[in-house]
């Protein structure tokens, strides 16, 4: 299995030029409550968020001021994507030997939730996604829910695909081809 | 109402449930009652049930720690005691009588105890675990064996270490933080102390 090596500066060098910054407890709360709020699902929780991403050094992602787009991006360790291929992995809740922690080699990426309020934040949500998995996690998998169906559309625009087993509604994104110095 | 500890229970492998909270408290040690208590459950459990000596039980750091004490209603299930060092917190001596054992009593007195580490604002904890207990402690925290450092052995049974992240904590006290705040009793910072309404006197001049 791949595995990438996370270039944590380059990484928030670049959600920046989109407007996105790493998220303050009260910009998560603020993030997570409009991604409830746009579909309809329960997140994890701010708490919960702001813990992984304190250990991870990339996890929870907003933009606007005040807060108009999250984008929340869990690292994963190579046993954190065996477990969402196989379903015991808990997006809310995470094992610590399940998430990639900062400095640590990266064998997937599980986008936990992506929203934004209006069309301008949608775009920069859609382009901070895209940009950062070319250029930072092209190696490896990247995983997903579809949780609604617009996200299902967005995901499929993205060239995700249905993944059977694993977590419930499980989309997933093959790695992507990268040339040889991007390669762990 | 005592507030839910929702940053100490993030060291653990689950959540609270809402009626683990109802049955167990869990908070520091602040009377000599609550440290006898304490000390009484160490001594069932250390020097009854595992022969530890009692000078290798009472150590000489059990006045420069802070005590944590879990009860179901007013009867003392379970302790701990927290060493604080320049980074790192050190969680030692925790205790759950057989009583109480298989009971959530063990988590909410982590989750307490993790919650007022994690106010103070630090990011890890260590524990020394009797290694043949790593089965039992890796199902309450999110945590791992140090790696590349020795097992050790002392007081008769193996040790290795195990370090905790600590979730960071949005109200986290630091230097700045307000006077008055940081001089109330410890673990209870967000209620107004004795302290605080000493305040309302008159102040003498310098």
């Amino acid at each position: 299995m791949s595995e990438v090596r996370i270039d944590y500066q380059g990484l928030s060098r670049r959600a920046g030029e989109f407007d996105f910054r790493r998220a303050s407890f009260a910009e998560l709360e603020a993030g997570l409550a409009l991604a409830e709020q746009l579909t309809g699902q329960s997140m994890a929780t701010p708490a919960s968020i702001h813990w992984i991403d304190g250990l991870t050094g990339m996890a929870g992602w907003v933009t606007g001021d005040p807060v108009d787009g999250v984008f929340i991006t869990v690292p994963l360790s190579a046993g954190g994507v065996a477990a969402v291929r196989d379903g015991s992995f808990v997006p809310a809740w995470p094992s610590l030997a399940h998430i990639c922690c900062k400095g640590e080699a990266c064998g997937g990426v599980y986008i936990g939730a992506y929203a934004g309020a209006t069309k301008e934040s949608r775009r920069r949500v859609m382009m901070a996604a895209g940009i950062t998995r070319l250029e930072f996690f092209a190696p490896v998998a990247c995983f997903a829910r579809g949780a609604t169906e617009d996200g299902k559309r967005s995901m499929l625009s993205l060239g995700f695909h249905a993944i059977e087993g694993g977590l419930p509604d499980l989309w997933g994104q093959d790695p992507l081809p990268v040339s040889q110095e991007q390669a762990a | 109402m005592r507030p839910r500890p929702d940053f100490g229970e993030l060291s653990l492998t689950r959540p609270l449930d809402p009626a683990m909270l109802a049955q167990f408290s869990a908070g520091p040690v602040r009377t000599l009652e609550e440290y006898q208590q304490a000390m009484t459950l160490r001594a069932a459990v250390y020097m009854a049930e595992q022969d530890c000596p009692y000078e290798e039980e009472y150590d000489g750091n059990d006045f420069s720690c802070t005590h944590f004490l879990v009860r179901e209603g007013a009867r003392p299930a379970g302790t701990c005691r927290v060493r604080w060092f320049a980074d790192f917190a050190k969680i030692e001596r925790s205790t759950i009588i057989p009583a109480y054992r298989g009971t959530p009593a063990l988590r909410v007195l982590m989750a307490e105890t993790c919650e007022v580490i994690s106010r103070k604002g630090y990011r890890v904890a260590l524990a020394q675990i009797q290694s043949r207990l790593w089965p039992v402690w890796s199902r309450v925290f999110r945590c791992r064996v140090v790696t590349g450092r020795p097992h050790f052995a002392f007081s008769d049974f193996d040790y290795c270490e195990m370090e905790i992240p600590i979730a960071p904590h949005p109200q986290a006290l630091t230097i700045r933080a307000d006077p008055l705040q940081i001089i109330r009793p410890e673990g209870d910072w967000d209620q107004p102390g004795v302290l605080d309404r000493s305040a309302s006197r008159p102040a003498e001049a310098a």
